[in-house]
């Protein structure tokens, strides 16, 4: 067995690259045929392909780090560099959205009635189920921090207990932002103020979702003891995710719900 | 009523602390084991039988869906022969619009 001199993870071959690409472009033309043809087939293949791909690469990820011990102080800063870089890529989609409704609202033109909100739309009371939501997310940043403590001074079951409160509070926000969208007096199809709320807050329940998930999957990490009190990047990664969520969230409420009202 | 709610919250505690709590054992030391063995198994289909199956279902059906979209977008480009292989033979030319 041949050992190396450097720190680095020199990856094997790997098939998940060029077929989470082959599901990730039927996913795409899937949804395209959606808007055209009424027809969810080939979106809903994707969507597995994609979601098994995901799974089996990141299985692999897991083993590779946990399991044959690659995941070095090296190849640690290479993830953390990635992870950044990610959520500011995250940031900056965020960021156009942002650009929409600040351009629009700022410059009302006639055919809404040269005000903000536009003529005949009724808003959402902000300090109601928005307010409350704010306080879930808050209140969960708290959590998944507190767990982070518990992790780092090796109290597991307070680990598992905060994690799954934070989990919990995601969760019920999606629930309640659910609840909000049934509710709300407009759709995506009515003038700019539709468009730019439901696609601004929609991209924002999605990603409150993925951070969701990924903390799902580190609390069954967590309770197979893969995570040590000074090795568990997945943690951190999920960690920073949940509070890029929460921030942008917070953006939303201030301007789209608060001051757009 | 302190007494019934102090008798309450020992009846509370023993019920947690005292119920038969599910055990998860730490099996990373022999998943660590299975996954260094030296067999020139690559980590994908490392972890035994189930590893291999599902990668063979995932190649198939990654291959087929991406057959059949990439069939769908083919026919909704122009250059689908319908009926007739001319678009084969006959130079095609940019058309600029003339104002």
């Amino acid at each position: 067995m041949t050992h190396q001199m450097h720190p680095f993870h020199m990856v094997t071959p790997s098939p998940w690259p060029i077929l989470s690409a082959m599901s990730a472009f039927t996913l795409v033309s899937g949804l395209v045929a959606w808007m055209h043809s009424k027809t969810t087939t080939l979106m809903s293949l994707g969507l597995f392909t994609t979601l098994l791909t995901s799974y089996q690469w990141w299985r692999d990820i897991v083993r590779e780090g946990t399991f044959q011990g690659h995941h070095t102080k090296a190849v640690q800063k290479g993830l953390r560099y990635g992870m950044i870089l990610f959520i500011s890529s995250e940031l900056l989609f965020f960021f156009g959205f942002f650009w929409t409704f600040f351009f629009l609202s700022f410059n009302p033109t006639h055919n809404i009635g040269m005000q903000w909100p536009p003529k005949g739309i009724i808003p959402l009371n902000p300090f109601e189920v928005p307010l409350l939501n704010t306080m879930v997310l808050l209140a969960s940043g708290f959590t998944v921090t507190w767990a982070h403590h518990s992790l780092m001074e090796g109290k597991r079951k307070k680990t598992i207990i905060a994690l799954t409160m934070t989990i919990v509070l995601g969760a019920g926000f999606t629930s309640l932002q659910a609840m909000e969208y049934y509710e709300a007096s407009f759709t995506m199809s009515d003038g700019v103020y539709g468009s730019t709320f439901f696609l601004a807050t929609g991209f924002h329940g999605l990603h409150v979702m993925i951070g969701t998930t990924f903390l799902i999957v580190c609390l069954a990490r967590q309770n197979l003891f893969h995570f040590t009190t000074t090795h568990h990047f997945g943690f951190e990664a999920a960690a920073w995710y949940w509070h890029f969520v929460d921030m942008v969230w917070i953006f939303l409420f201030t301007s789209i719900y608060w001051w757009g009202s | 009523m302190l007494r019934n709610l102090l008798t309450l919250r020992q009846i509370s505690q023993k019920a947690i602390i005292g119920a038969p709590r599910r055990q998860i054992a730490n099996k990373v030391k022999e998943k660590q084991k299975l996954f260094q063995e030296d067999n020139d198994v690559p980590v994908y289909l490392k972890g035994g039988l189930w590893d291999v199956v599902l990668h063979r279902f995932t190649v198939f059906l990654c291959v087929f869906v991406f057959l059949s979209s990439s069939l769908n977008v083919f026919q909704k480009s122009d250059k689908f022969p319908s009926s007739n292989f001319i678009w084969l033979v006959k130079p095609r030319t940019n058309v600029i619009a003339v104002p």
